[in-house]
């Protein structure tokens, strides 16, 4: 793709910033559990034949506008698009270059950490992603799906830029081939003024050669409003990192995760969610499921600055191992400078209820019947926010599925 | 009047760990038939209870149990409650996230699929679950409400009456369902209990306190004092109990 000056400008940057921190983050704090490197393979490309299959498969009929990107790039032959109402733009972040410049240079990178080597990589690296502007005051007639096919090495970047009071709501859809290996690298960065309101489902649905790095990044001003879920499935690594500051009065994130692990699957979670002004609301709330050999890590640091006064925020993880050679590595974090906020941090990792598994039988259930039906007890109040549609149903199939 | 043999128990012994609760116990319950056994804290009441319903926490040292003249103790428990085999437990469970239609319509269907049935729909369910709550006036919004969360001691018990309605078993055992109940609970307990009674269907009810058998009224009672019944008689033995005690039967019993 063309990149002008400036972008290039910002590509140069980050690349420096790259080859500044390096790759290998080895003993730093951030990449307890998983490495960069291992979410860079060597990866293998996909036919015609196979995507049109997956896009058929993952596209979600009640979406107002679904958009297809393959290995990272806009594949306009398989997305449905209508034409954007006033007021209202949706489109690739390519397009949007020329489309909207001004937005893209205004926003583009601007909420990036950047201790974050991955983000960086991702802000030199990035071939596409959704563009989507919302005006003042607008709201999306439906939710825009963003469908992303893996295929070899992807970076996308997905850019939304609400104006104050204007509202939006996406989701996320990440799938990859039955074989070869991939890796997909996502940054969803959002711009939230005054009053505004985004709702973010990333669903991520791997086969067993996915390489998933996903972040979301967001800072939000006063009154506004982001709800920003995570839906994890397979893949052999995948990493969600969440950057998020409420940088005004009255904000309010919600962050919630659901991971299933299996096989030798490893899943990371890292959260970093900053209180940076008064009067604030978080609220975080992750839950895994780790059977066989796998790994399922959460680590979460609730920042509340020095100014960030009647802040209240709640961090809770809960996990269930569900075989013996699973494991769990939990790390909620408060970092508290103010002095009158209300915080509370949990973490319990524990197995089904063996008591609950033998009422069950008693009433019938086969031991593997009872047994997903725990598993839906304990995810249940995850699915519950969502819509009922056919995201819902594909994630209640892939809890169910072993 | 009374039936075919329903559920056979015989020298049944059982240990939790190293201790023997169960020691001999024998007792047949024909169908048309309802016992209630009475006893003192410890005398091996809800062990029986577990026993019954396949808890894996105890070890049959010797004896059997029969149903319909197969052995159940080879059963899982799964297996013995498709079997017909009903326990209304003292403490039932509560699992939070589990919506209480989902799980009872579940149960139902695995229920019917063991015995070539086909499966009812949400909205045939709906309707004959409704049914069912009002026959032990139970408040229609704990349906959708997580199995047993935050319910009532009321409320849990005619939730497990109602699991027995729809599930309809030939034999139940009910395991001191009327404990921490109020009189009208333990009223609508008893009358959902009464509704299922038939020629067909045998029950025994475990119970310290002859109030429920004034409303669940048995063909015999049993009294089990360390690990065995040492005493059997009519209706009115209950009565007798519930002036005099325990002591007059337990007395130089080893």
């Amino acid at each position: 793709m063309k990149s002008p000056g400036w972008l290039l400008h910002r590509r140069s940057d980050a690349a420096l910033e790259v080859a500044h921190t390096g790759l290998d983050m080895k003993g730093h704090e951030d990449w307890l559990y998983t490495s960069p490197k291992e979410l860079l393979p060597h990866t293998t490309s996909l036919d015609a034949e196979e995507i049109a299959r997956l896009v058929a498969e993952h596209s979600l009929p009640d979406a107002w506008q679904v958009l297809v990107f393959v290995g990272g790039i806009y594949s306009a032959a398989n997305s449905r698009v209508v034409d954007d109402p006033v007021g209202i733009a949706v489109c690739s972040l390519s397009t949007a270059i020329d489309t909207h410049t001004a937005d893209v240079i205004a926003w583009m990178g601007r909420s990036d950490s950047e201790e974050a080597p991955l983000l960086s990589l991702n802000r030199e690296r990035w071939t596409d992603g959704v563009f989507v502007r919302v005006a003042a005051g607008q709201e999306l007639p439906g939710f825009i799906q963003v469908l992303e096919i893996g295929s070899g090495s992807s970076w996308l970047r997905n850019l939304v830029v609400l104006h104050e009071e204007a509202k939006a709501s996406m989701v996320e859809t990440h799938v990859s081939p039955a074989n070869g290996t991939i890796s997909s690298h996502t940054v969803t960065e959002a711009r939230l003024p005054k009053g505004s309101k985004l709702s973010h489902i990333r669903l991520k649905n791997h086969s067993a050669g996915g390489h998933h790095y996903g972040a979301v990044v967001a800072k939000l001003d006063a009154q506004a409003r982001l709800e920003t879920r995570l839906f994890a499935f397979g893949g052999t690594v995948s990493r969600d990192d969440f950057h998020v500051t409420l940088d005004g009065p009255e904000a309010f994130a919600l962050l919630h995760g659901l991971v299933k692990t299996r096989g030798t699957e490893k899943a990371d979670i890292s959260i970093k969610l900053r209180h940076a002004s008064p009067d604030c609301q978080s609220e975080q709330l992750f839950k895994a499921l780790a059977d066989d050999k796998s790994q399922a890590n959460f680590q979460g640091t609730v920042y509340v600055d020095r100014d960030a006064q009647r802040t209240a925020a709640r961090q809770s993880n809960k996990n269930i191992l569900l075989s013996r050679d699973a494991s769990v590595n939990s790390r909620p974090q408060l970092e508290i400078l103010a002095d009158d906020v209300k915080c509370s941090h949990g973490s319990a990792t524990g197995r089904l209820d063996e008591k609950a598994l033998q009422f069950l039988r008693c009433r019938g259930l086969s031991q593997e019947s009872a047994r997903k039906l725990l598993i839906r007890s304990f995810a249940g109040e995850m699915l519950l926010p969502l819509p009922e549609g056919a995201l819902r149903e594909s994630i209640d199939a892939l809890l169910g599925g072993d | 009047m009374s039936g075919d043999i329903l559920l056979e128990i015989k020298g049944l012994r059982a240990t939790a760990g190293k201790t023997e609760i169960i020691k001999g116990l024998d007792l047949v319950v024909r169908r048309g038939e309802t016992h209630a056994i009475m006893g003192p804290n410890g005398a091996g009441k809800s062990t029986l209870s577990q026993v019954i319903a396949g808890h894996p926490g105890y070890t049959i040292t010797e004896g059997e149990i029969l149903l319909n003249g197969k052995n159940m103790l080879e059963m899982e428990p799964e297996i013995r409650s498709r079997e017909g085999v009903f326990v209304a437990f003292q403490y039932p469970v509560e699992i939070p996230g589990l919506a209480n239609n989902y799980f009872l319509r579940t149960a139902l269907n695995e229920h019917r699929k063991y015995k070539g049935l086909p499966e009812l729909d949400g909205g045939a369910f709906l309707k004959l679950v409704k049914e069912k709550m009002k026959l032990v006036h139970m408040d229609p919004a704990l349906i959708s409400r997580s199995l047993n969360d935050g319910f009532s001691g009321g409320q849990k018990k005619r939730n497990e009456v109602l699991q027995m309605l729809l599930l309809e078993p030939e034999f139940a055992l009910l395991d001191e369902t009327d404990s921490g109940l109020d009189i009208d609970a333990l009223r609508d307990c008893a009358e959902g209990v009464n509704t299922l009674r038939s020629p067909e269907r045998g029950f025994v009810v475990v119970t310290h306190y002859q109030r429920l058998l004034d409303y669940i009224q048995p063909d015999f009672v049993h009294v089990l004092y360390k690990g065995r019944i040492i005493h059997s008689g009519g209706k009115e033995l209950a009565l007798e109990l519930e002036e005099k005690g325990y002591e007059w039967l337990t007395a130089g019993v080893q």
